[in-house]
């Protein structure tokens, strides 16, 4: 359908529009017009992505300016689906006769998108990396250019798919339209071009990128691919829930024993390797030495003119000064890693449990090693300027290495903001030690800040932000607009219900002092066979943890309970390996479709509750068995909440309950794809009856719940699914039209009654339901 | 007319002649005469046969059909380019008698079709009486009269051919008290000795939940080297029947058990370690990026603490693979094996039931049925279009005009008599008059609720209306459901004249027209106009039954003079 919207039109890739499809580009174009950032929640499975991209991409059709649109998801099968919907869309607007030369295209890493026959054969991906960067690096392919005999044997051979890139002519592109992965790696395969690189070179052309965070908010990647966008580039964060933890992940580092032996081994080879450089051809070495002089005067400089996006861990003063003297030669540097990890390595020797901050570390080195704080910042750039000059092919063996040096960088850098934590064993109970050195990031500003300051628009958006006041705090920026919207519906398609106790009566809960308990474990188990009994195709269920999860497993197979359930339905469980895992998926998947039905075991924040949808006959039910709470025992989530405590006033409960509910709203929100799909949502749990953890749902979930379903026992819940599912699986004839799905028709029936109105502020007249939203004036 | 096969010369009932292969016949044309003496259409082609003697010929076998007998036809090829000749023709009729016996063979009468066309027939007394009346007598054959009911028989195939699937479940062997009998194997317990039972039943989930079991199972029972017995004992000693078993003495000191863990590690490979986190051949094609866990872009950050390391519970994991195995074992039986295994390249993993239960893959309507849901080959984009595409969004297309399906046969007759009297009409009429009036009324009504005065004896009317309404009504229904059943002659007579009409308009629209098969169904039509005429002044009630039929009738004959 084709709308107009406050004077741009917009074509809309289906013949309906739901209203809070409508509502959300409403609110998304005053952001854009403001250029402003924002925050939106939008129910889970009312077609988000295909609003926020139909918007964006006919307001930057419309407007000279053009504005670029990088649409950052959390998961490759996110992407994925991003890019189905893109094309969809163009292929709409081009069925509408728009003539646009239009480029989008998706990024992911080279795992996913290597061609070469042998590298994408690896199953790692850090496999596929070091072995494209073998083929790849600039020194390697001097070496066979240079063609000496001898050397370009030894050296590893080169990517064709590589080579024909970078031969290519600079003007030489991709022709306009949507590129899958899929279709990328096809076309690339077809004319010989790397896609991995190619779509790289091409982020600077297109109109619409599509990746994943960490090419925007992790710093490393950040500045190979993302520091050139300009400013007025729209950013979008979808799926955002959990986008605080994504920023203070990418600045943590963990440094393990085996780690500092390999860094030590790295830096023997370094050494050597520069003995040997100098017994050559010592002008390579001198070379580099003035560069250092130099310093990062360049990159200062091109910051200065706003043309690239800031680093975190580049900070601006850095870039003012040269790198300092006593690392600026080689054999000096390598001297000084030497000595760092030598320090590090008596630091894990310590047989308790340190916490210290930045500064009480920096304090630490500079008494026993002499090393200042000032080399270390320099750190990991120096290392990289180093492999550079040495030419290194083997980059696999240096990535310990790097990590130490990004680890001496950042703790250099940010006095507040990190916590050290030492850890000597890894379970409490353990006896043998395997330390490890967190450096934990506890500010998710730090990470995001560059993306705040350099784009005006970013938006925030996903099925489940509640509570909405907390992302601001903890992101650190002013929203122009923050909305949730409630989902319209003609029948109730979800039923939230809570169980509280088994039909024993007894509370089930899986909170740790009762979790373990017979009477807990079997009232689980009972809700397990009962729903297992009347859920008809798919049934999946989350746990809080793998521990949980696994012994409870164990459990309820002692107890014969799981035998029972296989009596109903196939039982699928997820395992420690991702592509054990994709194959159990995929038989549950398949046995929803043939109808035998299956049962999924997974945890809520694992691998399957973030990317993979349940909708229709894959997930009528989902079962939260407990509350989702993150480990509380974790002293680096104590050091997380002590810091947001004492700088953002948000008290350790609220975050812990926020964070446990957004995870399990999460996981729920899996089951709906559209209005005419419906599932049940189980919350297993006595505490998800209080009122502080309801209120921290999403209001649409919220909305669906009554009074009547918040605190039940087993039986009263199954009589409740029952009649629920019975009544779902009539033939759904209602007429939603003009209540929870509007037509061309009806849209221009209530714009008109709005503009009669005069009315100003963002609200739309919603039919039936009425619409809340919390505003923040801009 | 398109173009032909192939043309070439031969020799026929010793006249000189040319053979002509079209799209739907081939006819051989003498010499000199306009029209082909012979024409045989593809669909008879039977057999075809040569002879090694220096004169080229080739016997073509025409099948039985319309009632003439089965025929053979002996072509000779003339010298310059016989054998040539024959080797193309030979090569035509072999595309055309490849394509026969995938069509005919399903209405061949095999053994199976005949008990099932038997069965059908035994269950359906009214299906029963039409055959009588139109095949047993001889005016439609067997495999018209079927064709056009091939439903019922593909129903039917599947219902005898459906096989209960393996059990799904995780059988558990227990000790029991001696004197258990046939396949039982005593081990050594401690002290006392056990006695364990193991049925067909326990021995096939038993092979499904142990890779290295199953192979060890099938390197020597199976092949004779070990009784059954001997195996199963050493099963029992076993870590693998030890193991989650609380209180067990499965340790190294039992010199059974080490022997009996030997004997299966010889069997075992790298990828059998149940306790590994991540297990080598664990690998997922990358078709549906949506489902693959391990495409993430980049992992950094500290490591998750211990309660969301999965794998923490090391006992447990055995187990969670065991489900999964033998719950993908089930699948893959009644899916078939092909199916489920293009996905996941996992080597050896077991359908569950390959000892002693046929794994036969689901009848042909079962798979048909799944074929829309099956993802298999259904290209990555696709699947990803399909997963964001929201359906609700859409207006609903038109559905395609299906063919209506009377599950109660009786029940069609059950309404003719009540049209007949022609009340639907007259109710159109009286509800629009209605309606009509309604709008009058209301168009004048204004809402001024202040003013309302309810008049009892308004209502009392109303009242005293609805009760006559309702007693009418009842009256009506009683009326309805007493209604005498509809004549049983007129509708079997209905029925074997739409079975003669269907017969009748599809031999018209054939290419192999057949004069005398349509003659006969074109007397048994008259017959049953006759019959109608007969019925009609006997019953006056199924006239309009029996005036549609006549209309029907009609026009089969206007058509066929």
């Amino acid at each position: 359908m084709k709308f107009d919207l406050d004077g741009l039109p917009i074509l809309f890739p289906y013949d309906y529009i739901y209203p809070e499809q409508y509502a959300y580009m409403r609110d998304m174009k005053r952001a854009l017009d403001q250029q402003g950032h924002c925050l939106l929640e939008m129910p889970s499975g009312t077609g988000k992505t295909v609003s926020l991209l139909s918007l964006i991409v006919a307001y930057q059709q419309y407007y000279p300016e053009k504005r670029k649109l990088i649409y950052c998801s959390r998961t490759v099968p996110e992407i994925e689906k991003a890019l189905a919907e893109l094309q969809r869309l163009m292929e709409y607007r081009k069925s509408q006769g728009m003539k646009e030369k239009f480029l989008g295209l998706g990024l992911t890493s080279r795992r996913n998108l290597c061609v070469h026959p042998e590298v994408s054969k690896a199953k790692w991906g850090q496999e596929v990396d070091a072995q494209c960067r073998n083929k790849t690096a600039p020194w390697v392919r001097e070496m066979h250019k240079s063609d000496k005999e001898g050397e370009a044997a030894n050296a590893p051979a080169l990517c064709n798919f590589f080579e024909a890139l970078e031969n290519a002519e600079e003007e030489a592109s991709m022709p306009p339209g949507v590129y899958t992965l899929e279709d990328i790696k096809e076309w690339g395969r077809e004319n010989g071009y790397c896609p991995y690189f190619l779509s790289r070179r091409m982020i600077a052309f297109a109109n619409v990128v599509i990746y994943s965070y960490h090419y925007l908010l992790d710093p490393k990647v950040a500045e190979l691919v993302s520091k050139e966008l300009s400013k007025d580039c729209i950013v979008v964060f979808d799926e955002a829930h959990n986008i605080d933890n994504v920023c203070t992940e990418s600045l943590s580092i963990d440094i393990t024993r085996p780690m500092l032996d390999a860094s030590a081994r790295s830096v023997t080879a370094l050494s050597t390797r520069i003995d040997e450089l100098k017994a050559t051809n010592s002008e390579k070495l001198l070379s580099e030495y003035s560069r250092l002089v130099e310093g990062l005067r360049a990159t200062q400089e091109s910051r200065a003119n706003e043309e690239f996006m800031n680093n975190p861990i580049l900070s601006d003063d850095m870039l003012q000064e040269a790198v300092p003297g006593n690392i600026r030669r080689a054999e000096h540097f390598v001297a000084f890693l030497r000595r760092f990890i030598e320090y590090l390595k008596t630091r894990l020797r310590v047989m308790h449990v340190v916490a210290e901050s930045s500064t009480s570390f920096l304090q630490h080195v500079k008494e026993i090693t002499f090393i200042d704080k000032k080399p270390l910042r320099f750190c990991s750039e120096r290392l990289g300027s180093l492999i550079r000059t040495l030419e290194l092919t083997d980059l696999a063996e240096y990535r310990a290495l790097q990590t130490i040096a990004a680890f001496a960088t950042v703790v250099a850098t940010y006095q507040k903001g990190f916590i050290l934590i030492l850890e000597p064993y890894e379970n409490d109970m353990d006896t043998i030690p395997n330390p490890v050195l967190h450096l934990s990031c506890l500010d998710a500003t730090i990470a995001i800040k560059p993306v705040f300051d350099r784009f005006k628009t970013v938006i925030i958006t996903s099925g489940t932000l509640s509570p909405m006041e907390l992302y601001p705090t903890l992101l650190g920026f002013t929203p122009v607009v923050v909305q949730s919207y409630q989902m319209t519906l003609t029948r109730s398609c979800f039923l939230p219900l809570t169980i509280t106790r088994g039909s024993d009566q007894v509370a089930i809960s899986s909170k740790f002092e009762v979790r373990n308990d017979l009477a807990v474990v079997r009232n689980y188990g009972n809700i397990l066979i009962e729903y297992a009994k009347i859920v008809p195709d798919g049934l999946v269920c989350f746990f809080p943890s793998y521990l949980y999860m696994e012994s409870i497993v164990t459990a309820w197979n002692d107890l014969g309970m799981l035998q029972e359930v296989l009596k109903y339905k196939l039982i699928f469980i997820e395992t420690p390996d991702a592509a054990e895992t994709s194959m159990a998926l995929e038989n549950y998947r398949m046995a929803c479709d043939n109808g035998r039905g299956a049962v999924l075991l997974s945890v809520a924040r694992g691998k399957v509750s973030e990317g993979v949808d349940f909708d229709h006959n894959y997930g009528r039910a989902v079962i939260l068995f407990g509350i989702p709470y993150q480990y509380t025992e974790s002293r680096i989530l104590k050091a997380r909440l002590e810091y947001l405590r004492d700088n953002s006033k948000i008290r350790e409960n609220d975050f812990l309950t926020f964070d446990a509910m957004r995870h399990g709203a999460q996981c729920v929100g899996r089951v709906l794809r559209g209005k005419t799909d419906y599932g049940l949502m189980v919350f297993a749990d006595k505490r998800f009856a209080r009122a502080d953890k309801r209120s921290k749902l999403p209001k649409w979930i919220n909305a669906g719940m009554t009074e009547a379903c918040v605190n039940l026992s087993t039986d009263m819940a199954l009589a409740m699914s029952k009649k629920f599912l019975r009544s779902m699986a009539q033939p759904f004839e209602h007429n939603q039209l003009g209540v929870s799905l509007w037509d061309e028709e009806e849209l221009r029936r209530r714009q008109e009654k709005e503009a009669r109105k005069g009315e100003v502020s963002g609200h739309v007249d919603f039919g039936t339901t009425a619409m809340e939203g919390v505003e923040v004036a801009g | 007319m398109a173009a032909p096969r192939l043309q070439c010369r031969a020799q026929c009932k010793k006249q000189n002649g040319a053979l002509f292969f079209g799209p739907k016949e081939f006819s051989w044309t003498a010499d000199g005469k306009p029209q082909p003496d012979l024409r045989v259409p593809y669909t008879t082609v039977k057999a075809c046969a040569q002879n090694k003697s220096e004169k080229v010929i080739l016997k073509i076998t025409q099948a039985a059909h319309n009632g003439s007998p089965e025929t053979s036809h002996v072509f000779t090829f003339p010298p310059p380019n016989a054998h040539e000749s024959r080797e193309s023709v030979k090569a035509v009729l072999a595309d055309v008698m490849k394509e026969n016996t995938a069509t005919v063979a399903a209405s061949k009468d095999t053994a199976e079709e005949f008990q099932i066309r038997l069965e059908i027939l035994n269950a359906n007394a009214e299906l029963r009486e039409l055959h009588k009346s139109l095949v047993v007598s001889g005016v439609v054959s067997e495999d018209d009269f079927w064709a056009s009911r091939r439903h019922y028989i593909v129903y039917q195939k599947f219902v005898r051919n459906q096989r209960r699937g393996p059990s799904g479940t995780i059988v558990d062997v227990r000790p029991q008290q001696a004197d258990a009998g046939g396949g039982s194997a005593p081990a050594n317990g401690s002290g006392s000795d056990m006695t364990f039972k193991f049925t067909d039943n326990v021995v096939t989930s038993l092979l499904a939940q142990f890779p290295p079991v199953r192979r060890a199972y099938d390197a020597t029972v199976a092949t004779g080297k070990m009784t059954k017995q001997e195996f199963f004992r050493r099963f029992v000693e076993s870590k693998y029947y030890q193991r989650g078993r609380p209180g067990s003495n499965n340790s190294s000191t039992n010199p059974g058990a080490v022997a009996s863990n030997e004997f299966f590690e010889t069997y075992e490979n790298e990828d059998d370690d149940d306790y590994a986190l991540h297990p080598k051949k664990a690998r997922f094609e990358r078709r549906n990026m949506l489902l693959d866990l391990g495409a993430v872009d980049a992992e950094s950050g500290n490591r998750p603490d211990a309660t969301m390391r999965a794998g923490g519970v090391r006992a447990s994991l055995p187990l969670i693979r065991q489900f999964n195995r033998v719950s993908e074992g089930v699948l893959r039986a009644t899916t078939g094996a092909g199916a489920a295994g293009s996905g996941a390249k996992r080597g050896d993993s077991p359908a569950i039931g390959g000892v002693g239960v046929n794994t036969a893959a689901a009848p042909a309507g079962a798979k048909s049925g799944n074929d829309n849901t099956n993802n298999d080959e259904v290209p990555a984009d696709t699947l990803y279009a399909r997963a964001t595409e929201l359906e609700d969004l859409r207006i609903e297309a038109e559905a395609d005009a299906k063919p209506l399906q009377i599950g109660d046969v009786s029940a069609y007759f059950h309404s003719a008599p009540t049209e007949g009297r022609g009340a639907g009409r007259g109710g159109d009429a009286k509800t629009l008059g209605g309606q009509m009036r309604f709008q009058a009324g209301v168009a004048a009504w204004q809402c001024s609720l202040a003013e309302t005065k309810i008049d009892r004896a308004h209502a009392d009317t109303v009242l005293a209306q609805l009760n006559i309404l309702t007693r009418k009504r009842r009256r009506d229904y009683q009326r309805a459901t007493s209604t005498a059943p509809p004549n049983k002659q007129a509708a079997a007579l209905h029925l074997g004249a739409i079975e003669l009409l269907r017969t009748f308009w599809t031999s018209r629209s054939e290419a192999s027209f057949d004069e005398g098969k349509m003659a006969g169904v074109l007397a048994a039509l008259a017959d049953v106009g006759k019959k109608a005429d007969a019925l009609e002044r006997a019953d006056p009630a199924c006239r309009p039954l029996l005036q549609a039929m006549r209309a029907a009738l009609a026009r089969a004959a206007a058509v066929s003079t």
